[in-house]
């Protein structure tokens, strides 16, 4: 898979520090994104030839403001930069991206990475934002101190790429070892020489890297945990015991001593590197002012998501109805080409409409990305995290949960994996557990349905359409569950602060159309992926339990209802009839489980009715309507009508929302815990209506 | 040395005046992690804007602004800086 004689380098960088622009910039087209192993971190590569070293292969590692592994994307970068990484080769050197209008703060991990002993470059991006904030940056200076090459850069601009590729490429040509620019006291040193030494002997550190390896593990105070030492558990921990004893003996607090000893080698090199002309800082407050008031922040923030939503459901209807046709067009095609038979009912029925069914809200989900990456990328997310954290921590969110959950509104699967901006494990897990109870799009056609159905077209008060309320019901029903389970599974099951202790405010940048792009396509193509294995997989499953067994001609149930699918239905009858559902709901349900929207196509083929456009379900309805009981009387009556909607609002009926939360918590147990919580509180609450409904006479 | 009406805890500090960063009461995890974004013990500090309803502080470091709950800020001792302590 990895060809080892291509040179790996590795890219690293605090958050906003422009690394992904360096990165595309440098590879361009030649990408690959994958997941490392066993997390959920994405990893990104890709190709650059150099002039003399010839191809070589970058790695884009996720932002961190910290070599000290604690959060996944830190252990990632951690593994990766020090070689343990089993499905990376040890990266031949390191390309580290600061932000030179922030040097104060940058610094920090770049004087952590020289640490590592490993030869070393410094990509100084952002000049232009320097400029502007009245920062004179000496990188001569700067290069001195760091003891390696520092190219300035304007990334966003294209600047300084050529001299980056020919630092790189010389860099290449004769590595040389970085050094750490904090030399430890004896005071720190002296405590640390027996953890250094056992580090080396057990070849957990080289020389180079031991003191600032054994430094950081003296300060991290669950480093013995981490995969790499666990092993060394023993022999190690009465050391570092020791070595914190003796800091603490000497008046020192070991958990602050790196970032101290760091920090003081920072603010003792800047009068030097940089001059301050003057805090140009104005124009990003002027803006916070409005955007985080109480009043206008949340104006503003009313605005950009209905913005969002009305160009989500307005531009993408037009390209949904045309792939739309285009599968209907697909399926036509193969109708002619492959004769009659199972292998053309396999094609059109379960391949086409299935992938099609799924597919059709790829314009709804690219346009969200789009617009999560708009927000993310302008700096725009932390101020929302600003404004809604008191009111959402509350119920147990975190303040950044907001846009994944208003994302989830158009479709949960987009929501989900904008959840990766919350960097705590805990408050990132509610997110995904919760979103899928937003009303998607994919429930609008179940409820058209049913309440076109059952709920008569009066005017409440003259003015209040009935069947609106209802369904504004239903939406109003989805959000306060999910506020109820947030701060449910906030006090059981994943309970404890949240521990985003401090969150950076980066400062407004305009997103360029190239980055978003980019964003909105790699994201879109692993949607896509998913839905040519996975999906497509479990199209074919719903094929196979709805076609087979062979209908028996000689019987007078309906080919559905002799299938695996229907025969589910009837095994499934106990569990529904206490509902109100009959085994035909239950095929439907059954059905629907690939993606909602199903429930109609279900209804139809059961109903006999054809339904061709859901849009036009007048036909439908009326066959439901007429439907009657073993007592004549209409079968679909509002309550029962309302309690299917009401199973539609919990339940958890899509296939897709499971593969992607499968992926982003990386644990099978949590698509199962979430299933089974929603799918058990659809029934919960349905089987207490119906059964609440009896003596009232509701029924 | 400060006298004691110097110091106080990081949400009880104006917006906008000036002051350093002391002793954090948090765990030795919390410690770390605030200690490499930037908040080291002598820092100079300014809060430059207080949410509504008991939300996040905003505050200024090292060039850079960051949120911090109140419940954090309120285990973060400063001491109030001479006037002109602004930035380095």
């Amino acid at each position: 898979m990895i060809e080892e004689h291509i040179p790996h380098v590795a890219v690293a960088g605090n958050p906003n520090s422009g690394k992904s622009t360096i990165f595309n910039g440098l590879t361009g087209l030649r990408q690959k994104v994958s997941n490392y192993p066993g997390v959920t971190v994405e990893k990104h590569g890709g190709a650059l030839t150099l002039p003399r070293t010839g191809d070589i292969h970058l790695m884009d590692l996720p932002g961190t403001y910290s070599l000290n592994p604690r959060s996944l994307d830190e252990q990632v970068t951690h593994d990766v930069l020090m070689g343990l990484d089993e499905d990376v080769p040890v990266p031949r050197a390191i390309l580290v991206v600061l932000d030179a209008s922030n040097l104060d703060r940058h610094l920090f991990f770049a004087s952590q990475i020289l640490s590592l002993g490993r030869p070393t470059l410094i990509a100084l991006n952002m000049m232009d934002a320097c400029a502007k904030t009245g920062q004179l940056v000496r990188v001569d200076q700067l290069a001195r101190r760091l003891g390696v090459r520092v190219v300035p850069m304007t990334a966003s601009q294209g600047l300084g790429f050529d001299e980056l590729r020919t630092a790189l490429d010389e860099l290449l040509q004769s590595p040389l070892p970085a050094r750490d620019t904090v030399e430890l006291p004896l005071s720190i040193a002296g405590p640390l020489a027996e953890l250094a030494t056992l580090l080396r002997d057990h070849d957990l550190a080289t020389a180079a890297s031991a003191p600032g390896e054994a430094l950081r593990i003296i300060c991290t105070p669950t480093s013995l945990d981490m995969p790499r030492l666990k092993p060394w558990h023993a022999p190690l921990a009465h050391v570092v015991e020791d070595a914190r004893a003796q800091l603490t003996a000497a008046g020192l607090n070991w958990p602050t001593l790196e970032a101290e000893l760091r920090y003081r080698w920072i603010d003792s090199i800047l009068p030097d590197v940089r001059t301050l002309q003057q805090t140009a800082q104005a124009h990003a407050d002027r803006l916070d002012h409005w955007l985080t008031h109480p009043v206008w922040g949340l104006a503003a923030l009313a605005v950009v998501v209905v913005a969002m939503f009305g160009a989500i459901f307005w531009l993408a209807r037009p390209p949904m109805d045309w792939i739309k046709e285009l599968f209907g067009l697909l399926a036509e095609l193969v109708t002619k080409v492959v004769p009659p038979g199972q292998i053309q009912s396999l094609l059109t029925d379960g391949v086409i409409a299935g992938v099609g069914g799924v597919l059709m809200f790829l314009p709804q989900i690219m346009l969200l990305f789009l617009f999560i990456a708009i927000i993310e990328d302008s700096g725009y997310t932390a101020r929302i995290a600003f404004l809604l954290d008191r009111l959402m921590s509350k119920f147990g969110l975190h303040g950044k949960a907001f846009i994944p959950l208003f994302s989830s509104f158009a479709c949960a699967v987009p929501g989900i994996m904008a959840a990766r901006t919350i960097d705590n494990a805990r408050d990132r897990l509610i997110t995904i557990l919760v979103a899928p109870l937003m009303c998607c799009s994919a429930r609008w056609p179940v409820y058209l349905l049913l309440a076109g159905t059952v709920i008569p077209t009066t005017l409440l008060f003259g003015f209040l359409p009935l069947q609106a309320l209802v369904l504004g019901g239903l939406v109003l029903l989805g959000i306060l569950a999910a506020i109820a389970f947030a701060w449910g599974f906030r006090k059981t099951l994943l309970r404890g602060p949240s521990t985003t202790l401090a969150q950076e405010l980066p400062p407004y940048r305009l997103p360029r159309a190239r980055t978003l792009l980019h964003i909105m396509w790699e994201r879109s193509a692993l949607f896509l992926k998913k839905a040519g294995t996975v999906i497509l997989l479990m199209s074919v499953l719903m094929w196979v339990l709805t076609t087979y067994p062979q209908p028996d001609k000689s019987k007078t149930a309906s080919p559905l209802e002799q299938s695996f699918a229907g025969q589910l239905g009837r095994t499934l009858e106990p569990a529904l009839t206490p509902l109100g559902f009959d085994w035909r709901i239950g095929i439907a349900m059954v059905s629907s489980f690939a993606a909602r929207e199903v429930f109609v196509s279900s209804m139809a083929t059961i109903y006999g009715a054809q339904v061709t456009d859901p849009h036009n379900m007048a036909d439908l309805q009326t066959h439901l309507a007429a439907e009657k009981d073993t007592e004549g009387k209409p079968f679909f009556t509002p309550l029962r009508g309302i309690n299917i909607m009401l199973f539609y609002v919990l339940a958890m009926q899509c296939v897709s929302t499971m593969v992607v939360v499968r992926r982003e918590t990386g644990a099978m147990k949590w698509v199962l815990f979430q299933w089974a919580y929603m799918t058990g509180a659809a029934w919960l609450l349905c089987f207490a209506v119906w059964q609440l409904a009896a003596p009232l006479g509701w029924r | 040395m400060q006298t004691a009406d110097t110091t106080l805890q990081l949400d009880g500090l104006g917006v906008g005046q000036p002051a350093r960063l002391g002793a954090m009461v948090l765990s030795p995890a919390e410690q770390q992690r605030m200690a490499e974004m930037g908040l080291t013990a002598g820092t100079p500090v300014v809060v430059t804007k207080r949410s509504h309803w008991g939300g996040p502080l905003e505050i200024r470091v090292r060039g850079c602004k960051l949120s911090l709950r109140r419940n954090v800020a309120r285990h973060i001792a400063v001491t109030r800086a001479p006037e002109g302590g602004g930035r380095d």
